[in-house]
């Protein structure tokens, strides 16, 4: 039997998927209690980088890659799922969002500084296409030899939420989880405020354009053209490519979304700003519990109509009175 | 100029500055060589300045226009002043500046914190006019003036008297100014007043052709709501803290004493040293040194460097957290340790006789010594589970403080002159 003791906000810290990695959580049975909490998180979100990494020979997205165009591979209901998912997001991006666009890395060097030519692009671009993926009877298959499944930044939005799920299996009602930037909260805060969510300044990553308020359970991501890109003639070359051209999307700096999970939140605001601007800011409109900022190239901030409430923007509640 | 107040201060006391500036307390004591020796003629001074404090704060364009108007020996001198300051960005709240997290691209980006920063928006309409005579060899002047913005509403008057002796060697300044205003927060009801009576006294020698030297002590009492309504003071860890209105002393004392030293070199053009000493009750020291140089360069053109140091300590009860509630407490930055360096550039050129146009333009950089670590911020209890070192941390979280007085100022200015 567990003992109760008086409630303390502790802190672990590990390196996952090549970043830093931070759980906070507040416990109230004694440190044997929390280190065995941390324990059980840190596993989990190890678990999760070892499945879906493509790093790792023996990870499940390491073997469907290595049976492309071969045979389909079974896969647990997990891995389905998240592969179901990504297709979805496929079809509502119009295809700008592909599971398979890891392809491009062949052309696309960010540590380099290297644009590459057209024809490596439009050579690569066959390999690129979510509609060459079955799913079928929990299996997995890419029909075409040559084409890669990569989850990237998925497996660590998947972990967070995974890392949170742990908690509560283990009776944390107050936690934060950040893997790297994308950020998931539970309950209140200790003293009953809401969260406060840093959104890193697309300009200037060292500091942050405002915040995202939550409360409860709720997961934050974004996607920004500030990591991995390299500045050429005057142009930012990002990671985020548009499956559709290869090339990386235009319009935006970057686009923070806040769902239930941050496994969500994190894909759309991929999908939002594969799709740009508009399209981007109409996508989160009508989706249902998605609330997300959009960072345009130009610095101008685009809101959803109940983001706005969550931030502490000109106009916003927080705004005006940051007692609160 | 207050010393809490140096350019790249906030706005709002920004503001307050260009007011004092033109009360006569501390134009007898720090303006005699530039304002005395200019009444000469009549002329309009019209001027465009732009204000912007880097990291999206406080932005202002302050148009000013200026009559000063010369009655001859026995008609006295007649200024005006009228000016309009558009306000906006946002201002330190005081609040501690770490976030629970921080949501980014993937990767190793870790923007460890900011100044928790509030929005505001404002106008402020300005009108101050002064006149004085002549009586002998006394020069004595009457002041007043009005400024009213959503927030803020300020009235003055002062009275100052210049008198020259020695044969027109020395002049001994004095003078008497008094302000009311009516601080009324957008965030309640409440219309708050605050007072100030200031005094000052000065003596100007001229030291034979080519030297001047100004001497002045100012004395400021300020009385009844000195807070600032926005601001909050975090109370509790750097983990966790709730935040409470601030608090100050409902008056305050500040003193400054000024020393100022102009040598004309050959070619007319003229080195202009100034030192300032201000400290006040509230526990708050600091020391300027400002350097100038007008440099003639014929043909009309005058090219101005200026540089300027200034150093402040803390006000007794500025915290940037406080463990526990006290009966006076801020985390203002403007109350902080923070010291700046400012150097500056004005070309003026007479385009043709009686009209002068000139551009300056002005960086500073300022630097709090308040500063709060973002790294390794500690959480209750840790764990102690690492899988990396800690070396390997710091780098993954960024090792770096911060402090809300950190920020660099660029000013901006266009202007002519017109004698008649």
């Amino acid at each position: 039997m567990s003992v109760v003791d008086r409630p303390v906000l502790y802190t672990t810290r590990f390196r996952l998927m090549g970043g830093g990695a931070s759980v906070k959580f507040v416990d109230d049975h004694g440190r044997e209690q929390a280190e065995r909490v941390a324990r059980a998180v840190e596993a989990e979100a190890r678990r999760i980088e070892m499945k879906f990494s493509r790093y790792r020979e023996n990870s499940v997205i390491s073997e469907i890659n290595r049976n492309a165009g071969r045979t389909p591979v079974a896969v647990d209901r997990e891995t389905e799922q998240l592969v179901l998912f990504a297709l979805d997001l496929a079809r509502i991006t119009g295809g700008r969002f592909d599971p398979t666009v890891g392809v491009l890395r062949r052309a696309w060097d960010f540590r380099s500084g290297k644009v590459p030519s057209t024809a490596e692009i439009r050579a690569l671009l066959p390999l690129v296409d979510a509609s060459a993926i079955s799913v079928q009877d929990r299996t997995v298959f890419l029909r075409r030899a040559g084409m890669e499944l990569d989850f990237g930044g998925i497996g660590k939005e998947y972990a967070v939420d995974r890392a949170v799920d742990t908690l509560e299996r283990e009776g944390v009602t107050i936690a934060l989880v950040d893997f790297a930037g994308d950020v998931r909260t539970l309950g209140m805060r200790g003293d009953g405020r809401p969260w406060s969510i840093g959104v890193v300044d697309p300009e200037e990553t060292r500091r942050c354009r405002f915040t995202v308020r939550t409360v409860g359970s709720s997961g934050v991501a974004t996607s920004g053209t500030y990591e991995r890109c390299f500045v050429k003639d005057g142009r930012r070359y990002h990671h985020l490519l548009d499956a559709t051209t290869g090339w990386p999307a235009q319009g935006l700096a970057s686009v923070t979304a806040v769902d239930g999970t941050a496994f969500r939140a994190g894909r759309y605001a991929t999908a939002a700003f594969l799709l740009g601007p508009e399209a981007g800011l109409a996508l989160l409109e009508r989706t249902k519990s998605i609330e997300g900022a959009l960072i345009t190239e130009g610095g101008e901030i685009l809101v959803t109509r109940g983001m706005a409430n969550l931030t502490d923007l000109p106009g916003s509640l927080y705004a005006k009175y940051p007692f609160i | 100029m207050a010393a809490t107040e140096p350019k790249g201060a906030n706005g709002r006391l920004t503001r307050r500055r260009t007011r004092l500036g033109k009360l006569p307390w501390l134009v007898a004591g720090l303006g005699t060589l530039v304002v005395r020796s200019a009444r000469a003629q009549s002329y309009v001074d019209s001027r465009l300045l732009f204000y912007k404090e880097s990291g999206d704060r406080t932005q202002v364009i302050d148009p000013v226009f200026l009559l000063h108007e010369d009655f001859g020996e026995n008609g006295g001198q007649l200024d005006l002043i009228l000016g309009y300051d558009s306000i906006s960005g946002a201002s330190p709240t005081g609040a501690y500046p770490t976030f629970d997290a921080t949501t980014s691209a993937s990767g190793q980006t870790s923007a460890s914190g900011q100044v928790p920063l509030a929005s505001y928006k404002d106008h402020r309409e300005a009108l101050t006019a002064s006149y004085g005579r002549r009586f002998g060899s006394h020069m004595p002047t009457v002041d007043l003036s009005y400024s009213k913005e959503n927030d803020y509403t300020a009235r003055g008057a002062g009275i100052s008297d210049a008198w020259t002796m020695l044969e027109g060697r020395g002049t001994l300044h004095f003078g008497l100014a008094m302000s009311s205003d009516m601080v009324a927060p957008t965030t309640n009801d409440l219309k708050l007043p605050k007072r100030s009576v200031g005094y000052s006294l000065g003596w100007t020698w001229i030291l034979g052709e080519k030297d001047v030297f100004d001497v002045s002590a100012s004395l400021m009492r300020l009385s009844g709501y000195l807070d600032d309504p926005y601001k909050v003071v975090p109370i509790g860890s750097p983990d966790l803290q709730e935040n409470f209105p601030e608090h100050r002393p409902n008056s305050r004392a500040r003193y400054a004493l000024v020393g100022r030293y102009g040598h004309h070199t050959s070619g007319n053009s003229a080195i202009k040293a100034t030192y300032r000493f201000y400290t006040d009750d509230w526990g708050i020291r600091a020391h300027t040194l400002e350097l100038e140089y007008d440099l003639r360069l014929g043909g009309g053109w005058i090219v101005s460097p200026q540089a300027r140091l200034y150093v402040q300590s803390a006000a007794s009860f500025y915290g940037s957290l406080f463990v526990e509630p006290q009966q006076f407490m801020s985390a203002d930055y403007r109350l902080s340790p923070f010291s700046s360096l400012l150097g500056g550039l004005k070309v003026s050129h007479e385009i043709f006789p009686g009209f002068e146009a000139y551009a300056a333009v002005t960086l500073q950089t300022q630097t709090g010594r308040d500063r709060i670590s973002l790294s390794g911020v500690s959480s209750g209890e840790e764990t102690g589970r690492q899988s990396v070192s800690a070396a390997d941390m710091e780098e993954e979280l960024g090792r770096q403080s911060v402090s809300a007085a950190d920020m660099k100022v660029t000013t901006v200015t266009f202007g002519f002159r017109r004698r008649f």
